[in-house]
């Protein structure tokens, strides 16, 4: 925790703004001691708001069924966020658009980059992990985590100790299409936690895989959050809002966020 | 051809028993190619759920199989028609009774077969990989799709083109063409690869739409892509090196092969920048008869080209491209 005294430390804007990004990085909470520039703190305040981890602005998504999903604005900050929905209410839509998969109107913001005007550095700090993964049929898990682990930055020690992690075996040398949907979850899920991501977008996380695979996958996701990576998560599991301390939890419905509680 | 000579071929063939035998082999062949693909369909994981009709008898496979067999036969139907109505009026031998009976027992031995193998458990497959090819790179990832899913489509296409550009090459060393004649040669063999470049659309809206999330280069997609399509050009590459390629044409080879591989680019950019396939055929037609107004105007293949990559770059550019 940082206090302040804004009358004897803090005296330009510069340095508000170099202070707010540390305390962001870091994850500390500022508790400010409002006195009488009421002035500073406000800009204090809006900064902290300007330095969220997740920021969608104007997002609209339509298609020709006539379904639409709008989110005026949205700020999450660093942690794990939670996105409950009913079948069809755009849960993946909304997740696959903030992981440059699907084009939009509106903007996401992840760390101060611009999915529409730093694509590249954007796609870097995102990864994604769909609900069901499609991937051509005489692809090896290994040849998919090659081009991933290229594209992404991740190391072969990293890949190996995913592979370990998450009980892959020799599986990864066979082709796709002898997958059960199980493995096929997990080959996603790999492919999700290469590299040094910012956010990591689960889609429906638990389904197919095992029990012991669940378990693997919770401590996993607990490690990255320590590290500081950020979660985006969705499930129809009944308990799921047990599994994590969650920072937030929406809701999607009808093609429009609520939150639910944070 | 007019309907009038597709007639007279017909009356030939019944008039010929050598002729009326082989074409009698060429529809088995097409029958048994046909049954073998369906069988693959019907063993598809897609297309598992059709093994329900393993519930029905006989009599009611073939009742609710007969549109599917007429629609898939529809060619061998429509010609033996015609070959019915000209050999009425022909003495054809006996030979149309023959026609009919060998249609009747190719769909009784077709449903017969469908039948029994959809009784069965489905079959144990599994996929080698060659050694030499043991982990494939991106950019060989289409080629593999082909080989795995539409080989009959790519060996069409290259029989096609092949077939195009010999005669096209035929032509010009018979002497009074210049080589204003081999770039629209070059122009119909681009042509008859829209469907490959179709399917690679597809293939990368579909398939490959996750690996939008990848931050990938411009310079890597270029790369990808091109290495692709240069690979999927081979065959027509190394028939104009073999047609054309000497010392003395050296430097109007290199600009064919550049002008080819540049018109299949820009097809394929064409394709991907439009939103469906009806506006990207029509823009096709379109871009057909620009390029072929820049080929006879004598436009430098190097510019026609520059112009022709345009699509391309810009395709391959967009924000949600693989």
């Amino acid at each position: 925790m940082v206090r302040l005294n804004f009358l004897n430390q803090v005296q330009i804007h510069s340095e508000i703004q170099i202070l707010t990004k540390f305390l962001f990085k870091t994850n500390q909470v500022l508790l400010l001691e409002k006195q009488d520039n009421r002035h500073l703190c406000e800009n204090f305040a809006n900064l902290c708001y300007f330095y969220s981890m997740l920021e969608i602005q104007h997002f609209k998504k339509s298609y020709p069924t006539g379904f639409q999903i709008e989110i005026s604005s949205l700020h999450l900050r660093k942690g794990i966020h939670l996105i409950k929905g009913e079948n069809g209410s755009g849960k993946s839509t909304l997740l696959k658009s903030i992981a440059g998969i699907h084009d939009f109107g509106g903007d996401v913001i992840l760390d101060g980059l611009s999915l529409k005007n730093d694509g590249l550095a954007f796609r870097r700090l995102v990864n994604y992990s769909e609900a069901e993964p499609l991937f051509p049929e005489f692809l090896s898990m290994d040849e998919l985590i090659a081009f991933v682990a290229k594209t992404k930055g991740a190391d072969n020690a990293q890949i190996e100790s995913l592979k370990e992690t998450l009980g892959i075996g020799d599986f990864s040398k066979n082709s796709i299409s002898t997958y059960s949907s199980g493995m096929l979850k997990k080959t996603g899920l790999i492919l999700a936690f290469l590299g040094t991501p910012s956010l990591i977008i689960l889609d429906e996380p638990y389904t197919t895989i095992d029990v012991g695979s669940q378990k693997l996958l919770t401590e996993l996701v607990n490690r990255e959050i320590k590290k500081g990576v950020s979660f985006l998560l969705t499930s129809h599991i009944a308990d799921f809002e047990e599994f994590f301390a969650y920072d937030s939890v929406l809701s999607i419905a009808d093609g429009k966020l609520a939150q639910s509680h944070e | 051809m007019e309907m009038k000579q597709h007639g007279m071929i017909a009356g030939r063939i019944l008039q010929n028993s050598i002729g009326f035998y082989a074409l009698l082999l060429i529809f088995f062949g097409y029958a048994v190619a046909q049954q073998r693909f369906q069988l693959r369909l019907l063993n598809d994981k897609r297309y598992r759920i059709f093994h329900s009709l393993a519930f029905l008898s006989f009599r009611q496979l073939c009742w609710s199989f007969l549109p599917v067999w007429i629609a898939n036969h529809a060619l061998l139907l429509l010609y033996s028609m015609l070959m019915t109505y000209v050999g009425i009026g022909i003495d054809s031998g006996g030979k149309l009774p023959i026609l009919w009976i060998f249609m009747v027992a190719i769909f009784l031995a077709d449903l017969t077969l469908t039948y029994h193998k959809l009784k069965k458990p489905f079959p144990d497959r599994i996929r080698m990989r060659s050694r030499l090819f043991q982990n494939l790179n991106f950019e060989f990832w289409f080629l593999m799709y082909f080989r795995e899913n539409r080989s009959m489509l790519i060996l069409a296409v290259k029989l096609v083109s092949i077939i195009l550009l010999n005669g096209f090459f035929y032509a010009f060393h018979s002497g009074g063409y210049d080589l204003r004649w081999l770039e629209f040669g070059l122009l119909c063999a681009t042509y008859a690869h829209f469907p490959i470049w179709l399917d690679k659309n597809d293939f990368e809206l579909q398939q490959l739409s996750y690996f939008n999330n990848m931050p990938v280069s411009y310079l890597m997609k270029l790369r990808q892509h091109s290495t692709a399509i240069v690979l999927i050009l081979l065959p027509e590459l190394a028939l104009l090196v073999y047609k054309y390629g000497s010392s003395e044409t050296l430097p109007e080879l290199l600009f064919l092969l550049i002008l080819f591989i540049s018109l299949n680019m820009g097809i394929y950019g064409l394709i991907k920048l439009r939103k469906d396939l009806e506006s990207a055929i029509n823009s096709a037609y379109l871009v057909f008869f620009l390029i072929f107004i820049l080929v006879i105007f004598g436009i430098h293949p190097v510019l026609i080209s520059s112009i022709c990559l345009l699509p391309f770059l810009i395709a391959i550019r967009a924000r949600y491209s693989i």
